[in-house]
């Protein structure tokens, strides 16, 4: 598959470790990309460079094999952007903004009016006056209503309420199926984790880590919680060769890592033991993410 | 489409959000043309049995104090266009659609410098209407002449907001610089009249707009125009070029 996204060794450098530093990444036509990391970590920054609203001190981004800075509007017309600050114009109703963009894209209104329809969005009161999930709202249908083949989207899902989360995670999958593109930016995980299909880290404007989510989800090493029904069992069994996360005596519970290749000789000798009970402990993006941030931290 | 160097939707939009502040300072400054006709009519003799004034004197007065109309209008219409786009983050809308920054700026660059060209036209229309309904004699030459101090010194002026709106990010840098600078060259202009502070007048825009000069026909105000024009066509100028360039906070 080609690469519809392509930042290469981008750099801008906004002092105090702000901005982006070397970061490269690529993203492939169909894919819903996923791009975390805490506020300040240098996410609008890299969105900056790909709408051309930045020029790279170093590096560059590329649109479809377009330069972003040099061909900004050239790339703009594959790409449906929704920014992370939304503000509007002013003394304009939701329908008449939506009906200016679409005028300027000279597109007719019909898909506009099924996003509406999908958000359950009245467009209609005056801006000024929309809540910020509304707002949110008109945003998306925005970004969408030309049928983009490649959406940027920062921040996507902040204010809308959970039924709309979960509406918009159904439009990217949606999105997806159509063939297009999806780079979206966010510091939530569970967001990331539902829609995306390969997740980058990034902090302090440098990529730390990247990650495809199948590989979360059918990771090899899984890891139990085990509560005895008595602490000797507990320290007897936490004798036993196996990697332990966590040993807590006074609990009578462990927190064991199992290969998949190790699961049946592990249940038989768990099986050996009077158990409280025994749970899978779900490897999230979360834990994933917490893992690098943490070493990042000692590293420091 | 890309290579195009104006695009309708921008000027449209640009008339739609501003044509109300048009249209009140222009109605102020016709009204005052009309009001200066009407005085002149009265033709009030001095003891030579001549009026004191002409028609052509008491609108050459009234527009340079005026003038502060076409500077708020320039204030606010240059900082609208640019500046409070870029730091209220709407560009952003219209930069992802396909209209180019070329055509953005180019083309409220010629609304800016259009609107207020047509606030001049307008003035002098109402000044010669009023002129001829009275029966006030009017010297068409000079008068069209004071008309082109008064847009150029309007260029200028709004050159100096074109020039904040787009080097700067923040609508309050921008806005400092464009409605300060003016007001600094009133004020510089008032205190030059005060024989101490004479030197003044060299740091004040006003001077290069000097009615009693062109009615006068003293010649030093066709380099005064020229001088005007410049400085508003390199301000602009400046202003695209670092609209182009600069990174946008979208």
């Amino acid at each position: 598959m080609e690469n519809v996204i392509c930042v290469k060794n981008l750099t801008k450098d906004y002092g105090q470790t702000r901005g982006v530093f070397d970061v490269s990444l690529e993203v492939k036509k169909g894919e819903v990309f996923g791009f975390l990391g805490p506020n300040g970590a240098g996410k609008t920054t890299a969105i900056r460079h790909l709408l051309g609203f930045s020029r790279p001190q170093s590096g560059g981004a590329e649109i479809k094999g377009l330069d972003c800075w040099k061909y900004p509007a050239m790339a703009q017309r594959h790409i449906g952007y929704i920014s992370g600050e939304i503000n509007y114009p002013q003394n304009m109703t939701g329908w008449q903004f939506i009906k200016e963009i679409a005028k300027m894209r000279g597109i007719d209104l019909k898909r506009a009016e099924e996003l509406c329809d999908y958000f359950q969005l009245k467009a209609n009161g005056e801006l000024k006056r929309m809540s910020k999930g509304m707002k949110q709202k008109i945003a998306l249908v925005i970004a969408f209503m030309h049928e983009p083949e490649i959406l940027i989207l920062d921040e996507p899902t902040s204010g809308l309420d959970p039924l709309m989360q979960a509406k918009f995670c159904d439009l990217i999958a949606a999105e997806k199926a159509k063939g297009n593109t999806i780079f979206m930016s966010s510091h939530m995980f569970e967001e990331v984790e539902k829609t995306c299909d390969r997740v980058a880290i990034i902090k302090q404007g440098k990529i730390i880590a990247s990650v495809i989510m199948k590989d979360i989800e059918h990771r090899k090493d899984k890891e139990f919680e085990i509560r005895f029904k008595s602490k000797s069992d507990a320290q007897s069994f936490a004798k036993l060769n196996y990697e332990f996360t966590e040993k807590n005596f006074e609990k009578s519970r462990v927190k064991v890592l199992v290969n998949d290749g190790q699961i049946n000789e592990f249940l038989t000798a768990v099986a050996k033991y009077k158990l409280e009970y025994i749970s899978e402990i779900k490897f999230t993006l979360e834990k994933y993410f917490m893992g690098f941030y943490k070493q990042e931290v000692q590293d420091a | 489409m890309h290579n195009k160097i104006l695009s309708k939707h921008i000027l449209r939009q640009s008339a739609k959000g501003n044509w109300k502040l048009w249209t009140i300072l222009t109605g102020i400054l016709c009204f005052f043309m009309v009001v200066m006709a009407v005085f002149a009519a009265r033709d009030v003799p001095n003891h030579n049995g001549r009026p004191v004034m002409t028609l052509l004197d008491l609108y050459g007065q009234m527009l340079s104090n005026m003038n502060i109309m076409l500077i708020i209008f320039a204030v606010v219409v240059g900082n609208k266009l640019v500046v409070n786009e870029i730091d209220r983050g709407t560009m952003s809308f219209t930069l992802n659609t396909p209209t180019t920054r070329k055509q953005i700026i180019f083309s409220k660059a010629l609304f800016y410098a259009g609107a207020i060209l047509a606030m001049v036209v307008m003035v002098g229309l109402f000044g010669l209407i009023s002129g001829a309904a009275t029966g006030k004699e009017l010297p068409f030459g000079r008068f069209v002449a004071m008309l082109l101090g008064l847009f150029l010194y309007a260029f200028a002026i709004s050159g100096i907001t074109f020039f904040a709106s787009c080097w700067f990010n923040k609508s309050g840098y921008s806005m400092i610089i464009s409605a300060g600078v003016p007001v600094a060259f009133t004020v510089f202009d008032m205190l030059s009249n005060i024989k101490e502070f004479k030197f003044l007048r060299n740091l004040s825009l006003n001077t290069l707009f000097n009615t009693g000069k062109i009615i006068a026909l003293d010649n030093i105000f066709w380099a005064q125009f020229v001088a005007m024009f410049v400085i508003g066509a390199t301000l602009y100028t400046i202003g695209i070029i670092k609209f182009l360039k600069k990174d946008l906070p979208l």
